[in-house]
């Protein structure tokens, strides 16, 4: 069962990051949604001009002022500090010929980075996701590289390549399939992925996590493809499928929390974005929903 | 005599529904063909769309929809509720009757298990429902009513195990009868997938077995959540060696 205890006090990392914690779409005028972010209490509302107001109350009730709010990419997002920088710029959805598809919420009690670390984990596909993203006669990981990007900001892993027997909703046989993933805060992955239709191209998928305690969160997530011929509902059906076999592994994982000390790992080559990821993690000074004991 | 049109059956259904997968299981189980129309159930709530209403206005899935000629002209069916589609399905395309016998006793011990799955099982699916989509909500009072109902099943397949063992080692222990019918396949989605909900099995060992009973039967499929059982499912992979690694690695010291 996840511990559902929070921190009293917020490490300043995480409280002063970005997170989504709605769909705009879900928070009409007059709707208060009552949710939780970093083990305190959210509320969101909207005025009827439109206007987004969030109030939060600290684990002993205390009122908390929320300033930063704000819409982007049909999400809504919030923060509970004062973050330097401005919500991650994704350019991809000011350009056309995309669908964009809103995948909905699914609550995973697990930590949010444990559920970055299985989203650009290549090894898991040919067992977990076993004939869609994976088959189990090619399990070999390529080699890849990762790479820091914005100062250290941004964690990327590039090169990524895989033989998926179904890549995606709109795959009619495999296919060696490129990918790239942004991890641009321990809460937010961004995958650009070879478009099967549209060759040069890249479709989109992104996970916003909202941790809701050290141990639980949400994931909202998007897709943004060209897909000329399967409907939303295919797609989405599609996606829901690839997750919910991830959400299967990510709650029987041990720690719950995203352990970070290196005498916690023996890890191999195919595993470098997770030890990228899990350094870069304790070394920018994310304490929430991390285990970084030795032992 | 001409031969009669295959009968058209589409399953109006969501990928995670554990109701759903019930029909599939039996749909797979008699090799049936259908087609499958996907229902956005969530975000989308198209489930409560005027078009899906006026199909079931329960908003409820699944929901089977068939046309089929038995010699005396097209007829059509629209059923809700997993149960009674497994009944259909059973009675209409089993016609050696494995799966809803014709025996009084086990027709009548089959329903009392349909009822069950629905009745007996909702907290439990309610659970898995908010797990699934993030909802907060106390867990506790739908985790007992989930964990007394697991019980249930629990108790009644060690009993069954033990009078088996007498007589044939304990295999092929099933929960009515001496053969695997729909009372299976309306209990094993809801117990199988009581993980998603966040509740362990380890404490229901006969379930366990019977769990994996299931999935060695032919023509057994998997959704989201169930694995299919690994020892078979990998015991087909041929080990590939790849040229690359025949040789040992080079010591980085060296």
């Amino acid at each position: 069962m996840p511990d559902d205890s929070s921190p009293a006090v917020l490490d300043p990392a995480t409280r002063d990051d970005w997170y989504v914690v709605s769909h705009a779409s879900e928070i009409q005028p007059g709707v208060v949604e009552r949710t939780r972010l970093l083990g305190r209490d959210l509320l969101v509302t909207r005025a009827a001009d439109g206007t987004l107001k969030a109030e939060c109350f600290d684990p002993d009730g205390a009122p908390v002022p929320v300033e930063r709010i704000a819409e982007r990419y049909g999400f809504i997002w919030v923060s509970l500090g004062a973050p330097r920088d401005e919500i991650l710029r994704i350019p991809e959805f000011a350009e056309g010929g995309r669908r964009l598809i809103w995948r909905g919420r699914i609550g995973v009690a697990a930590s949010g980075q444990r559920v970055i670390e299985n989203f650009f984990d290549l090894s898991h596909f040919s067992f977990v996701h076993t004939g869609t993203l994976g088959g189990l006669d090619a399990a070999e990981v390529p080699r890849y590289e990762v790479e820091y990007r914005e100062e250290g900001k941004e964690l990327w892993a590039v090169g990524c390549s895989f033989f998926q027997p179904k890549a995606s909703a709109s795959a009619a046989g495999g296919a060696s399939v490129r990918y790239d993933y942004r991890v641009p805060s321990p809460f937010i992955c961004v995958l650009y992925k070879d478009s099967l239709v549209r060759p040069g191209m890249k479709d989109l998928i992104g996970l916003f996590i909202q941790p809701c305690e050290e141990e639980r969160c949400v994931v909202h997530s998007f897709a943004l493809v060209f897909d000329d011929h399967r409907s939303d509902t295919d797609i989405l059906h599609f996606y829901h499928e690839i997750f919910m076999q991830d959400r299967m592994i990510l709650i029987q994982q041990r720690p719950l929390r995203i352990p970070v000390h290196p005498q916690r790992e023996r890890h191999v080559v195919s595993d470098a974005s997770a030890v990228a990821f899990r350094r870069w993690i304790a070394r920018r000074g994310f304490r929430f929903g991390v285990d970084d004991a030795a032992a | 005599m001409t031969r009669r049109p295959d009968p058209v059956i589409r399953l109006h259904d969501y990928v995670l529904s554990s109701e759903g997968y019930a029909v599939r299981l039996l749909l797979g189980f008699l090799g049936l063909a259908h087609q499958r129309v996907p229902v956005d159930v969530h975000p989308g709530r198209e489930n409560r769309s005027e078009a899906f209403l006026a199909l079931n206005p329960l908003g409820t899935l699944p929901v089977l929809e068939a046309g089929f000629d038995e010699g005396s002209g097209p007829q059509r069916i629209v059923l809700r509720e997993a149960e009674a589609i497994l009944t259909w399905l059973a009675l209409r395309f089993d016609p050696a009757r494995n799966w809803l016998p014709e025996s009084p006793e086990l027709q009548a011990g089959i329903a009392q298990w349909l009822f069950f799955a629905s009745r007996d099982f909702a907290p439990l699916a309610r659970l898995r429902d908010c797990a699934l989509r993030g909802i907060p909500v106390d867990p506790a009072p739908f985790a007992r009513q989930a964990q007394q109902a697991l019980s249930v099943v629990e108790d009644h397949l060690c009993e069954r195990e033990i009078a088996a063992e007498a007589a044939d080692g304990g295999e092929g222990v099933w929960l009515v009868g001496s053969a695997p019918t729909i009372a299976e396949l309306a209990v094993f989605p809801p117990a199988a997938l009581a993980w998603d909900a966040g509740l362990g099995l380890e404490p229901y060992p006969a379930l366990w077995r019977w769990i994996r009973r299931v999935k060695a039967l032919p023509g057994f499929t998997v959704m989201p959540g169930i694995y299919p059982d690994f020892a078979s499912a990998y015991a087909a992979v041929p080990i590939v060696t790849s040229a690359a690694s025949g040789a040992p690695p080079a010591s980085p010291h060296s």
